[in-house]
């Protein structure tokens, strides 16, 4: 038995195996903190500018069709061709127009991706003070 | 002894390390917490910026629809509206305020434009003005003298006289020249020498008098008539923008609690 023991202590008794465990630890708690930080890192560069960008998306459509006053003839349908006409084509988009006596929509359909929404104001030609409100995503 | 001190040193390195990539997780962590609150910022200050610009659009559109006052934009800006000028501006501008107030929750205050309507040409810094819109005067107010003059062109129902302009006055930094156009007759002054001119019908009656004074112009109309200022060859000074200057519009989010000023730019 002593000699078995010692054959298996070899020269430098059982530090070996010890130290070998010790830079597995090592090398594991390395791997995850690293996957951990580059996770994290990644999140961060990009989800929020894609979901900003989105926004931003929505945001300059709407305000290019107002500024042409494309919104003025509170027509849903003329409104919806002219969105479509400068949505780009991997996206839909819906709005709703509140003004004082009307009500123009295009309602939203079911989705599971992120919808970027905003509102503003119109005011028409004939000084009709509307709310515009519209949501965009990714089909 | 020797192993011993290695092995310390090995865990110490170790601890060290695994320190140093627990600190790198804690800095990424709280910069992804740090940046999803920018996201969040930049988010309402979009927002905010959207709806700040659509409310200045819808301004924009009021007064080039309602105010009665045309603006043409060249070498010269020319101003054209009747005086007293009796468009109901104020009773729109009115509207849109409780419109945007009780929609947007947004506190709007217009008082400035209800009184005074300013137009800003920049960035020459000349004011055209009234003292209370809907009352009878005019004023333009320059800092410098980055133009050659004013020609100002009445148009009135009154019977005129050939000579119902009458001047008045030293030149000053910049000149003067007057047209009136009646029921029947036409007079001028176009010496560019005088600082004032009276209008009068061919009664006797006052109908409008119009003063330079250094670089600034006075116009007031005592019966109705259509006026039209025109700043004459203003320096080249870049692009022109005719705009009604932040002080006029000020609005306050108070969803998010943020003020502002914004200009509302014409032309």
């Amino acid at each position: 038995m002593a000699k078995m023991k010692k054959l298996l202590n070899l020269q430098f008794g059982n530090k070996g195996y010890i130290f070998s465990l010790d830079i597995c630890i090592a090398l594991f708690i390395i791997v995850i903190t690293l996957i951990v930080s580059l996770f994290l890192i990644s999140r961060t560069n990009e989800d929020n500018l894609s979901l900003a960008q989105q926004t931003k998306l929505a945001d300059d459509i709407v305000s290019v069709l107002d500024y042409n006053k494309k919104f003025d003839s509170l027509n849903k349908n003329t409104i919806s061709s002219n969105i479509n006409y400068v949505l780009p084509k991997n996206y839909d988009m819906r709005f709703r127009i509140e003004c004082k006596n009307k009500i123009i929509q295009n309602l939203i359909n079911n989705t599971n991706n992120f919808i970027a929404s905003s509102e503003r104001v119109i005011v028409t030609d004939n000084l009709e003070f509307c709310k515009l409100r519209y949501w965009l995503w990714q089909k | 002894m020797a192993e011993v001190k290695k092995g310390i040193f090995y865990t110490l390195g170790f601890l060290f390390l695994a320190g140093l990539i627990l600190s790198l997780v804690a800095i990424a962590y709280k910069n992804f917490n740090f940046s999803q609150e920018r996201f969040s910022e930049i988010l309402i200050l979009d927002k905010i910026y959207n709806i700040d610009s659509s409310i200045k659009n819808g301004f924009k559109d009021i007064i080039n629809i309602k105010s009665g006052i045309t603006i043409n934009k060249g070498a010269s800006i020319i101003f054209s509206e009747p005086l007293p000028n009796m468009n109901n501006i104020n009773d729109v501008l009115d509207e849109y305020e409780d419109f945007l107030e009780s929609n947007f929750s947004v506190l709007v205050n217009i008082e400035d434009i209800k009184t005074r309507l300013p137009l800003k040409i920049k960035p020459h810094e000349i004011e055209y003005f009234h003292q209370d819109f809907g009352d009878n005067t005019i004023n333009v107010n320059a800092n410098e003298t980055n133009f050659e003059g004013y020609t100002v062109s009445v148009t009135t129902k009154e019977d005129l006289k050939g000579n119902s302009c009458v001047a008045s006055g030293k030149k000053q930094d910049v000149y003067l020249v007057f047209y009136a156009s009646g029921k029947n007759k036409d007079c001028s002054e176009n010496g560019k020498s005088k600082s004032k001119v009276d209008l009068y019908s061919s009664s006797g009656q006052q109908i409008a008098t119009v003063s330079v004074t250094g670089n600034d112009l006075s116009a007031s109309s005592f019966l109705p008539i259509n006026i039209t200022i025109s700043i004459d060859n203003l320096n080249n000074l870049g692009i022109t923008y005719i705009l009604l200057p932040k002080e006029a519009l000020y609005l306050n989010f108070t969803e998010f609690n943020i003020t502002k000023n914004s200009t509302i730019n014409l032309l």
